[in-house]
């Protein structure tokens, strides 16, 4: 400690945080000066010691107070950054509860629209019932072989939930400006605390003029929609190009994009899915969670191991609970980058020629023979259905026309009897 | 570490079950930190407290620049030192015994024993001086990570870990040479 000593320099040496000159200049001084040499070990001494002090681990309470504190928190001052949240939802829809309960005319006005309303339809009901009706086979003359269903997910699911049928609905509502904010979809939009993690998936078989165009189109979609093809193939079938492209988009541009590739010409085959993994990815995250926190414990007994042998035992266990964390982080990254991009397969494919010099397509007329006297049966089985309606519908009637009439002729002929 | 980043983002947008998972990852370095700067469990656990509700609060203020880990522990240092300064100043004599963990390792009583002399040694440093020593010597923090976390330059970290290294060693002088041993085996050898 006196001048000229280096124990001032000893404490940044053990750390070996001291320049090569200092270094040089302790490690002469320390072979010379028995004091200075003494001072190292007792300081090495006594950092040993700090390091052996084991850590303390937080109460158990500790995270459920300051859950406590935060909603409390929230609830006094409505602070960010929990606001979007549900509180303040939750609130405003109370209010505005109790304050139709307070007016009961605006009800009972809804209830007789909601009575008349039913009524009406009921008794137009014939007339529009074929409206929906129409439509739907629309649809289904548009992609004659459409198959929407939800099969097994696209993705590797490895065990997971078959994906629900999804319809577009949900997709052009979610919002596309989040795609660079938020990898989970649909944070802003539920006010569910919880967060659903989805992975959504098209595939699609489309049918085009002109193959080529078709493929530029596909890459000009993807790209329009902040994304890119991650994968194309392309292959002869009876001289007919076909190809095999996957899309991949942001998540919250999926329905745009799922669109405009069904724009693209007749569609052969759709089939949309979404698999939601939050249950996989809060699993994995608490994994995750658990080894990093063994993996330190490990650490810490490594730093106090004294005999050979149960250091190899650490290391190797460390080793081992290494390659998981990283075979969890692998595969949690890979979720999170599919629940950002969703993907698109998309099966291009040239319309066929028409039927070229051919004298006398017999294959088109018994089709045309089919169809017209499938639509006449139809149109035969919709005016039955009609009538069957409309009686159901005069049944009531018809039973009060029955009651009033059979009273109103006891009560003549009590008259004529009189 | 791309879940944390996700659990920090989750948590920005008001998911309180995301902050959980923050909570949970960093609940035990931050509750001893609080723990070794305090002395006491009681202003421990008010001082862990304070320091994630404020974390919660100023997370839209928390660039991604910084680690996480860091930035977490810079308000729970702050967090410490408060907790410590509302005390009484009095008071800071009647240091806690240390917790008995639970440790494979700590078999003798004597150890027990050891183990509360340190504990009590580190508690009367001075607060600038066993804040940076708990978070070097008990904790492990590099250098740089310290000066990040306590908001003084390298050179500064490097100074008051020597005088509190120093001050702990005549304070612990008869511990030492145990200690020693210890250390230079696991060390050199």
């Amino acid at each position: 400690m006196t001048s000229g000593h280096v124990s001032e320099l000893l404490s940044p040496y053990i750390d070996d945080r001291v320049s090569p000159e200092d270094r040089a200049r302790i490690v002469r001084h320390l072979d010379a000066c028995d004091a200075c040499r003494a001072d190292l070990a007792a300081l090495e001494g006594v950092v040993g010691l700090l390091r052996t002090v084991p850590p303390v681990a937080a109460p158990e309470d500790l995270r459920a107070a300051v859950r406590a504190r935060i909603t409390q928190t929230n609830r006094s001052a409505g602070r960010r950054p929990a606001a979007l949240g549900s509180t303040p939802h939750f609130r405003l829809s109370g209010l505005r509860w109790r304050g139709v309960a307070r007016s009961w005319r605006p009800i009972a006005a809804a209830a007789a629209i909601v009575v008349v309303g039913l009524f009406t339809v009921n008794l137009v009901g014939p007339q529009v019932a074929h409206l929906p009706d129409a439509v739907l086979r629309g649809q289904r003359e548009r992609g004659e072989t459409e198959q929407a269903k939800a099969t097994a997910p696209l993705n590797d699911a490895s065990g997971h939930r078959p994906g629900r049928l999804a319809t577009e609905a949900p997709f052009s509502k979610a919002g596309a400006n989040r795609q660079a904010a938020s990898p989970i979809p649909r944070t802003n939009q539920t006010p569910d605390v919880t967060f659903r993690s989805v992975i959504r998936t098209a595939r699609l078989a489309v049918e085009v003029e002109r193959y080529d165009a078709g493929a530029r189109r596909l890459l000009d979609i993807a790209e329009g929609a902040g994304g890119f093809i991650a994968d194309s193939s392309y292959s002869e079938d009876e001289g007919r190009p076909r190809g095999e492209f996957t899309l991949r988009v942001p998540a919250g541009r999926f329905g745009g994009a799922v669109k405009d590739v069904e724009a693209m010409g007749t569609v052969r085959q759709r089939q949309i899915g979404a698999q939601d993994v939050t249950e996989e990815f809060v699993d994995l995250q608490a994994r995750q969670r658990n080894l990093e926190r063994h993996e330190q414990q490990l650490l810490s007994f490594m730093d106090r191991a004294t005999k050979v042998s149960d250091l190899l035992a650490v290391e190797q266990e460390l080793s081992r609970v290494r390659g998981q964390i990283e075979q969890i982080t692998g595969r949690l990254r890979y979720l999170s980058h599919n629940v950002e991009m969703a993907s698109i397969t998309v099966s291009l494919s040239e319309r066929a020629k028409k039927g070229g010099a051919a004298f006398w397509d017999f294959g088109g007329t018994v089709t045309k023979m089919q169809a017209a006297f499938l639509a006449t049966v139809q149109q035969l089985l919709g005016v039955g259905e009609r009538v069957l309606v409309l009686a159901a519908t005069l049944l009531p009637v018809g039973a009060l026309a029955a009651v009033a009439w059979t009273v109103i002729r006891r009560a003549r002929r009590a008259g004529v009897g009189a | 570490m791309p879940v944390e980043d996700l659990l920090i983002s989750r948590s920005r947008a008001g998911d309180t079950r995301a902050f959980d998972g923050l909570v949970e990852q960093h609940q035990d370095r931050v509750y001893d930190l609080a723990y070794r700067i305090t002395g006491h469990h009681a202003d421990a656990q008010d001082a862990a407290q304070d320091a994630f509700v404020k974390a919660y609060l100023a997370l839209a203020t928390f660039r991604g620049d910084a680690s996480f880990s860091t930035w977490l522990h810079r308000i729970a240092v702050n967090a410490a030192l408060d907790a410590v300064r509302r005390r009484s100043p009095g008071k800071s004599a009647t240091v806690e015994a240390a917790c008995t963990t639970t440790d494979p390792l700590a078999d003798r009583a004597e150890r027990v024993e050891v183990r509360e002399r340190i504990h009590r040694a580190i508690a009367a440093l001075p607060l600038d001086q066993r804040t940076v020593v708990v978070l070097r010597d008990v904790q492990g923090w590099s250098y740089e990570e310290i000066a990040a976390i306590v908001e003084v330059p390298v050179g500064t970290v490097r100074s008051r870990l020597a005088r509190g290294r120093e001050a702990l060693r005549a304070d612990l002088a008869d511990l030492a040479p145990a200690g020693a041993r210890a250390y230079a085996g696991g060390n050199q050898s």
